[in-house]
């Protein structure tokens, strides 16, 4: 048996051959012997398969290989242009650079503040101590008043 | 609603103005502070947007004079970590404060003084010490005579500011150009900051190094100076410099050929008078 006809008869028991054709290796099959014992061999293991692996309760409607094969005939292997690939490279370290960056801001200890989370970090020593500057105000306005006084010192004595 | 505008014109013009610095606050204790947020719960940072954002609120005057109450406590915070290494507590800093009446009087020998009293006397002893600071700086030809005389009649806030950006200005000289080879870099640092905290740097390096400007090279701290200068209250480190560089400064006038009674004199000068002289008689004397 040649590879043609071989090609042809898996064609038939996988059912993609049109009708007419199925017609012609039906009567090939009845007046060829090793072309009906291959077909009935195959049918019997995939009877098998079947039964192992398939579910009987679903089956493909008759046409579903020929939509398929119809499908897949109509659609078009695009392949990227290499300006395309170019970009989505670009577009892949943009993110990975970002995601590095941001990991690593993040294990300095500088993790990414608001406009007025940084203002209010950089003045927090004072902040956290605002009461102090609210109930004791006469007492800072005295002390600025003193480091002035020290500012000036020797500049006089006795 | 009118009140909402204005909160929310007030929060855009705080954050507007976020570039600004408020107050100057040193790299390091923003370090500090980022590490001090990192491990604060989420309750207590939102105590805290909420002080920053009732800052924001505040009218104009009010705002200036939070904001200078905030400098000090800043300067507060940042001499006690030099000293101490960190920053002080709730309680120290309210001891802090509370002890500040009781050390101006013993500065302004002002004991039983009303409050009231002690501030005009303090006011006035500031006064004077500007005058004097002005007078010597226009003596030694480091001030215009007739900017001397503009300075001088301005009202008290502004005739203290003014004076305290020269004083800032002549220490960053002092140190810079004749006492150590400072890099630009440090310069600029110095120069950014708020004059009373150069003036309290400038305090360590007198306390650490002596005298500043050209006379430095001439006198030498020996390690006995140094550990004496280290243990003395800022109130007394004038008088302990004094002490230190009087018997060095009589020798060098005397090699030089100075009269007893023409060193007696240049000695009697307050010692930062003294230190601007001595200054000046060494770029005289190259």
């Amino acid at each position: 048996m040649n590879d043609t006809l071989r090609e042809l008869l898996i064609d038939y028991l996988d059912g993609s051959l049109p009708p007419s054709q199925r017609a012609e290796v039906d009567e090939l099959i009845s007046a060829d012997p090793e072309a009906a014992r291959f077909v009935s061999e195959h049918e019997q293991v995939w009877d098998a398969l079947g039964e192992a692996f398939g579910d009987p309760e679903v089956e493909a409607s008759e046409d579903f290989r020929a939509e398929v094969a119809s499908r897949a005939a109509g659609s078009q292997v695009t392949r990227a242009w290499p300006l395309q690939r170019l970009l989505g490279l670009a577009a892949c370290l943009a993110i990975g650079l970002t995601l590095f960056s941001w990991w690593i801001s993040d294990r300095q200890g500088a993790p990414l503040l608001s406009a007025e989370d940084a203002e209010v970090v950089r003045y927090l020593h004072v902040l956290r101590e605002f009461d102090v500057i609210e109930s004791m105000s006469d007492e800072l306005d005295l002390r600025a008043q003193y480091d002035v006084l020290r500012a000036f010192e020797g500049e006089l004595e006795g | 609603m009118k009140r909402l505008i204005l909160i929310l014109l007030a929060s855009i013009s705080l954050a507007a103005g976020a570039s600004i610095e408020l107050f100057h606050v040193s790299p390091d204790q923003e370090r500090r502070n980022l590490v001090e947020w990192n491990r604060m719960p989420e309750g207590e940072r939102d105590s805290v947007r909420r002080t920053w954002q009732r800052l924001a609120t505040l009218s104009g005057p009010q705002r200036d004079l939070t904001l200078r109450r905030m400098a000090t406590v800043s300067r507060l915070q940042s001499r006690h970590r030099q000293r101490v290494g960190k920053l002080p507590g709730h309680a120290e800093l309210l001891r802090m404060l509370k002890d500040c009446p009781g050390r101006l009087t013993t500065v302004l020998d002002s004991k039983g003084l009303p409050e009231g009293e002690l501030r005009d006397r303090l006011e006035g002893r500031i006064k004077r010490l500007v005058l004097s600071f002005l007078k010597g700086l226009s003596e030694q030809g480091r001030l215009d005579a007739a900017e001397r005389k503009r300075i001088e009649k301005l009202p008290y806030p502004r005739l203290v500011n003014e004076a305290l950006d020269l004083q800032k200005h002549e220490e960053i000289y002092l140190l810079a150009e004749v006492t150590l080879p400072l890099q630009p870099v440090d310069v600029v640092r110095l120069q950014d900051l708020n004059p009373l905290e150069v003036a309290e740097q400038m305090r360590e390096t007198r306390r650490r190094r002596g005298l500043l400007g050209r006379a430095s090279r001439q006198f030498g701290l020996t390690e006995a100076d140094r550990t004496w200068l280290a243990d003395v209250s800022d109130e007394d480190l004038v008088k302990a410099l004094r002490a230190v560089y009087e018997p060095k400064i009589r020798a060098l006038l005397e090699i030089k050929g100075w009269e007893p009674d023409e060193i007696a004199r240049f000695l009697a000068e307050p010692f930062r008078k003294l230190e601007r002289k001595l200054d000046r008689l060494e770029r005289d004397a190259r």
